[in-house]
């Protein structure tokens, strides 16, 4: 049985490894180091033997525990293998610089491997306990540094636009497009999808951030309860402010109500 | 479920890696807890979660990846291979440093607690005034390192690196102090008519910017 995980949720309990996980630490715990090598060369996700990310690295932590470098040795090339393939999916060839901010992410990583046992930080366990998840909270925010470095825009506050439907949530389309994402009929909203996101995400910060935290999060505008968390409250602004943000905002994203 | 009072305080790093896997899809309730949680990082939390969402609604939309090849499974490409090297050199750092038991018991009180060794209490203003010399920065830029006045997750690790080994402390210790909470310690004397409180923290970049650095060196910092 792999030693308990030490981070924890939200509620203050103690996160565990998905059942599956636990059973494939126990089943491979026993392999040598060329079975193990035949395991790691299946490659299909649906597979039998595939070995799940989240059993890599609890070896990968392990082996550096127990001194035992023939095994992350062995398993982290292929372990990084599978962080760049997917890190050339989902970091964008439309980001400058893209090549290098994947090689930073894969960094990172290597150095959050090596240190997390010396340093008893425990950040691996996120790692064990949803890999996919974990590694694009890690991968999200070397991209939000790459593109502050990058993106110096200031953008000019316009308060001259009426304030009517202060306070309501509007009928907009972004909202609709945003709320198809998760359930996309057909490649034509998917391809609709990809287009949005692109036109969300060039945006300026503060209308992207209105968009999404009203649109998406289903934040209110703002709120005459104090203690309302809002869209206004999140941003620092008054609720006109983020209005007027959205108003800015639909203008650019008006291609999308064809 | 344990009381609230013996929840240990939650870092930064984990504010993040808590939106991105207690849900398939962040939503605001999520979002909500969090940022109850760590309240001194709501900025920086909701600014995280609207790239977060927008990353999870490309997922959503994106198609399956294709299963790699044996050859592409044998090869070892060269980014793969710099990130092998990055690992065993930062491997080899750590446990060839002479970390002594107290360090090492500190980091992991860093990790329940917010009390954290602060590298630069030992310095002197001598000392202090080279430091800031030798790493090419004022003592203005220097000081909101000692006061934890950068969001540590900012600050790049090849400057992390230049500072521990400039303060001559490892790595780790560094990255504790940066990583705990604001605020000067216990007992400490101040001039000010008013007792000092917390100042919201910048990012390295903000910092660069706003310290009083010339162009050249604003450039160097961020190209690191």
């Amino acid at each position: 049985m792999a030693r308990a995980l030490t981070k924890r949720k939200t509620d203050g309990t103690l996160y565990v490894r998905p059942t599956a996980i636990e059973r494939q630490i126990d089943e491979v715990s026993s392999l040598g180091l060329l079975e193990l090598r035949q395991r790691l060369m299946v490659a299909d996700k649906k597979a039998g033997g595939y070995l799940q990310s989240e059993t890599l690295v609890h070896l990968i932590r392990l082996s550096i525990l127990e001194n035992r470098p023939e095994v992350s040795g062995t398993v982290l090339p292929f372990l990084l293998g599978r962080c760049e393939r997917n890190l050339n999916v989902t970091v964008s060839d439309d980001l400058r610089d893209a090549t290098m901010v994947r090689e930073d992410i894969l960094g990172e990583f290597s150095e959050l491997l090596a240190l997390d046992v010396t340093t008893g930080s425990g950040v691996l366990d996120y790692y064990e306990v949803h890999f996919n998840s974990a590694f694009a909270a890690l991968r999200v925010n070397v991209v939000r540094k790459a593109l502050t470095r990058l993106k110096y825009e200031s953008e000019p506050e316009s308060s001259d636009l009426p304030d009517d439907d202060l306070f309501g949530q509007p009928d907009s389309l972004v909202k609709k497009l945003i709320d198809n994402l998760s359930e996309p009929p057909t490649q034509e909203w998917k391809l609709r999808g990809k287009l949005l996101l692109k036109a969300i995400n060039q945006l300026p910060n503060k209308e992207r951030k209105a968009v999404m935290l009203v649109h998406y999060y289903g934040y209110l505008q703002g709120s005459d309860d104090p203690s309302q968390i809002t869209a206004a409250t999140l941003c620092n602004c008054t609720p006109k402010t983020i209005y007027n943000r959205l108003q800015r905002a639909e203008k650019k994203l008006a291609a999308f109500k064809e | 479920m344990i009381r609230p009072a013996e929840v240990p305080q939650r870092s930064f790093e984990d504010a993040l890696y808590l939106l991105s896997i207690e849900k398939n899809m962040p939503d605001a309730a999520l979002l909500d807890e969090v940022i109850r949680a760590c309240p001194e990082f709501s900025e920086e939390l909701t600014d995280f979660a609207i790239d977060l969402a927008i990353d999870r609604c490309s997922n959503q939309i994106r198609d399956e990846e294709a299963v790699p090849s044996m050859v592409a499974l044998e090869n070892v490409s060269p980014a793969v291979s710099r990130a092998l090297s990055r690992f065993q050199n930062c491997l080899h750092s750590v446990q060839s440093t002479e970390v002594s038991g107290s360090v090492i018991k500190t980091l992991h009180a860093v990790s329940l607690s917010r009390e954290a060794v602060n590298p630069f209490a030992h310095l002197s203003r001598g000392q202090y005034r080279d430091i800031a010399k030798n790493l090419d920065v004022n003592t203005v830029f220097l000081s909101k390192f000692r006061d934890r006045q950068i969001v540590p997750t900012s600050i790049p690790v090849a400057f992390q690196r230049r500072l521990a080994s400039e303060v001559d402390v490892p790595i780790e210790l560094l990255a504790a102090h940066l990583a705990a909470a604001q605020g000067a310690p216990h007992g400490q004397l101040y001039k000010a008519d008013k007792k000092p409180s917390n100042q919201a923290q910048q990012s390295f970049e903000e910092a660069v910017r706003g310290s009083g650095l010339d162009p050249e060196q604003q450039k160097a910092l961020l190209e690191l």
